[in-house]
């Protein structure tokens, strides 16, 4: 008998035996091993969406929002100027302009004032 | 579509002994082995029962081996850390000591409990725990499950050269350790 068919006669006997190893399991194991299915197979089936699913669902949904407004602000940019809401946002970052803003009310009465007094 | 829970304990069935020994001969411990294979199990259940049937032994399969792997990492952690703690404890600790040699056997069965196991499998267990976990876990599944070369690869996720190394390690291991049982 050469080498190989000596391998392969010992791979054979090899794999008898732990075929007899796996089918004299001892109850105790077996009994945990059939316990430990049925609760893979409850865990399977009342499976929660995992948290980085729901995690995941207001962010896609922000950035969905997000790209429709760039989208929808890019299409109604007037010719030659910053889209409104840019515009905004550059009488916002001037101070002084606030502060026009705030006295806007100081201002309208000076105004009548003045027109009644003339 | 998720399938029938008849369906998927009847496959779970049939795989689980096998995948209890396999863990269990990585391990050495069989409440590790069995949370291995819970833990694969429930994988598979979740995330993978629903592919075809033909899938389903070789998706397992590599779950499980994702998992002995996930084991054996965790375990090369711990064991680093507890050399440096016994290091700084000054307890000494023979220096290239094999953590796993000095486990206790966790096997401990009634008497009598594997009467029917014959000498030669009991010798096999023995010889096939002593082989490095890559080792034993290539052989277990060239020979014990005839994958192919390719498929151990993918089940291992390795090279297909790595493969045929540890198999052909294993064997020549295997064979010089049992070789009273087996000329």
């Amino acid at each position: 008998m050469n080498e190989q068919e000596k391998e392969k006669r010992f791979i054979a006997n090899v794999k008898k035996a732990l075929d007899l190893g796996e089918e004299n399991l001892d109850a105790g194991t077996q009994s945990k091993l059939t316990r430990i299915r049925h609760q893979a197979l409850d865990a399977g089936e009342h499976k929660e969406p995992s948290i980085r699913r729901w995690f995941m669902l207001p962010v896609a949904g922000v950035a969905t929002a997000c790209a429709i407004i760039l989208g929808v602000a890019i299409y109604l940019k007037p010719p030659g100027g910053l889209p409104p809401n840019l515009e905004d946002l550059d009488l916002l970052a001037a101070e002084e302009n606030l502060e026009f803003y705030d006295g806007l009310e100081f201002y309208a009465w000076l105004a009548e004032a003045e027109i009644d007094v003339g | 579509m998720r399938m029938e829970r008849r369906t998927m304990d009847d496959f779970l069935a049939s795989v689980e002994r096998r995948a209890f020994r396999m863990a269990e001969f990585a391990t050495r411990n069989p409440d590790e082995a069995l949370d291995i294979v819970q833990d694969a199990m429930i994988r598979w259940v979740s995330n993978y029962a629903g592919r075809p049937e033909t899938e389903w032994q070789p998706l397992f399969i590599r779950i499980l081996q994702n998992r002995i792997r996930d084991w054996h990492r965790r375990k090369n952690v711990r064991d680093r850390w507890d050399g440096m703690r016994t290091l700084w404890r000054g307890a000494g600790g023979e220096e290239g000591e094999d953590p796993i040699q000095t486990l206790a056997d966790p096997k401990g069965k009634h008497p009598g409990e594997q009467a029917t196991l014959t000498d030669s499998t009991k010798a096999l267990d023995a010889a096939l725990t002593t082989l490095p976990w890559r080792q034993q876990q290539a052989f277990l599944l060239r020979a014990w499950e005839e994958m192919s070369v390719a498929d151990t690869a993918r089940a291992m996720q390795c090279s297909q050269g790595s493969v045929k190394t540890h198999y052909s390690r294993a064997v020549h291991s295997l064979r010089r350790l049992l070789e009273d049982h087996w000329p």
